[in-house]
């Protein structure tokens, strides 16, 4: 249910709330800003947000970035069969580097199989643990402020 | 000029108002002063349109409350979880901190009564203090009041009531001339 307004309190308070003196700034927030300013203004551009870029550099930047995403997307296209035989010959080069892997293989599926048996269950349980112990401390903590307000 | 010294001059133009309006809607001078820098480093991002607009205090004015009660809804969510949030229905701890009764009865001058309701608007709660000061200093009426706050009509209507009702012992020697001028 909505209060029943007193006019006459309404208009007394008004005016009397409109009376009263303007605040002041506090001296030093003039200074504090002009000094957050000229901070700002000592960072050279490429440093700030690409929002604060000059214009001709913003238009730079996206032009630059569309052309290598284009060169990217559409090379292939271009460049033809060429890129194919290319990438073939790359491929071929870094044959050696398969093998090496290979050597590696076991050694990995051990550390898979250690992960499995011992490491994986105890770090499921620790983390039930931690997030049980943090609901904990979060219950406690709630109420001790709590007390303290209603001490306070 | 530079754009940096024309900015001073403009930001020492208005830092009174700026700061004037947080700190009725905060109540606090340090939050307060806080928002008006924040203010500030918005206006001078904006400075290129804000110099040569015709309205800027209204600019400032509007990005000033929407930040104040932007601050007080963080502030709020923050500690909702921890403390209950101080409803605005409890108002003993406002009460208390009010000047006592016989301190109001003796004879203080315009000044030092206009000091206390002041000190009085900032202790009021939160939920009572800014949709007063939006009502009577910004003049917003109550259906833009609840709108910019996201509560309902009737609850800022509410908490108005309950504001003004507080600030109501401030003004009773007023209260008390007008209904014996309205008498005789």
């Amino acid at each position: 249910m909505e209060p029943e307004m007193d006019p006459k309190l309404e208009a007394l308070l008004h005016r009397e709330l409109k009376q009263l003196p303007p605040l002041k700034a506090p001296s030093s927030l003039a200074p504090g800003v002009m000094a957050i300013l000229a901070a700002r203004s000592r960072v050279p551009w490429w440093q700030r947000s690409w929002w604060d870029w000059p214009v001709a550099a913003k238009t730079a930047f996206v032009v630059v970035a569309l052309i290598v995403a284009g060169a990217f997307g559409g090379g292939s296209l271009i460049l033809g069969d060429g890129v194919s035989e290319y990438s073939l010959d790359v491929a071929g080069r870094l044959d050696f580097s398969e093998s090496i892997l290979g050597n590696f293989t076991p050694l990995l599926s051990a550390f898979h199989r250690l992960w499995e048996e011992l490491a994986q269950p105890f770090l499921i349980y620790g983390a039930i643990a931690a997030g049980a112990v943090y609901l904990m401390f979060i219950g406690v903590g709630t109420a001790c402020f709590r007390f303290a307000l209603k001490r306070i | 000029m530079t754009e940096l010294r024309e900015f001073e001059v403009f930001m020492k133009n208005y830092q009174d108002m700026v700061y004037g309006t947080a700190m009725r809607l905060l109540g606090n001078q340090t939050d307060a002063q806080d928002i008006a820098q924040t203010v500030f480093l918005k206006a001078y991002e904006a400075f290129g349109n804000l110099a040569t607009s015709k309205t800027p205090g209204g600019w400032l004015k509007t990005v000033t409350t929407n930040l104040c009660i932007n601050h007080l809804n963080r502030y709020r969510n923050r500690w909702r979880f921890f403390s209950d949030m101080r409803s605005g229905d409890d108002d003993s701890e406002f009460v208390d901190s009010l000047a006592a009764p016989e301190q109001l009865d003796c004879a203080l001058d315009d000044e030092q009564r206009r000091k206390l309701l002041h000190e009085a608007l900032c202790k009021l709660p939160d939920s009572q203090r800014v949709p007063l000061v939006l009502f009577h200093f910004e003049d917003m009426p109550y259906d833009a009041i609840a709108e910019k706050l996201g509560i309902s009509l009737s609850k800022v209507k509410t908490d108005i009531f309950r504001g003004r009702h507080s600030l109501k012992r401030f003004l009773k020697y007023r209260l008390d001339e007008a209904d014996e001028a309205s008498s005789a």
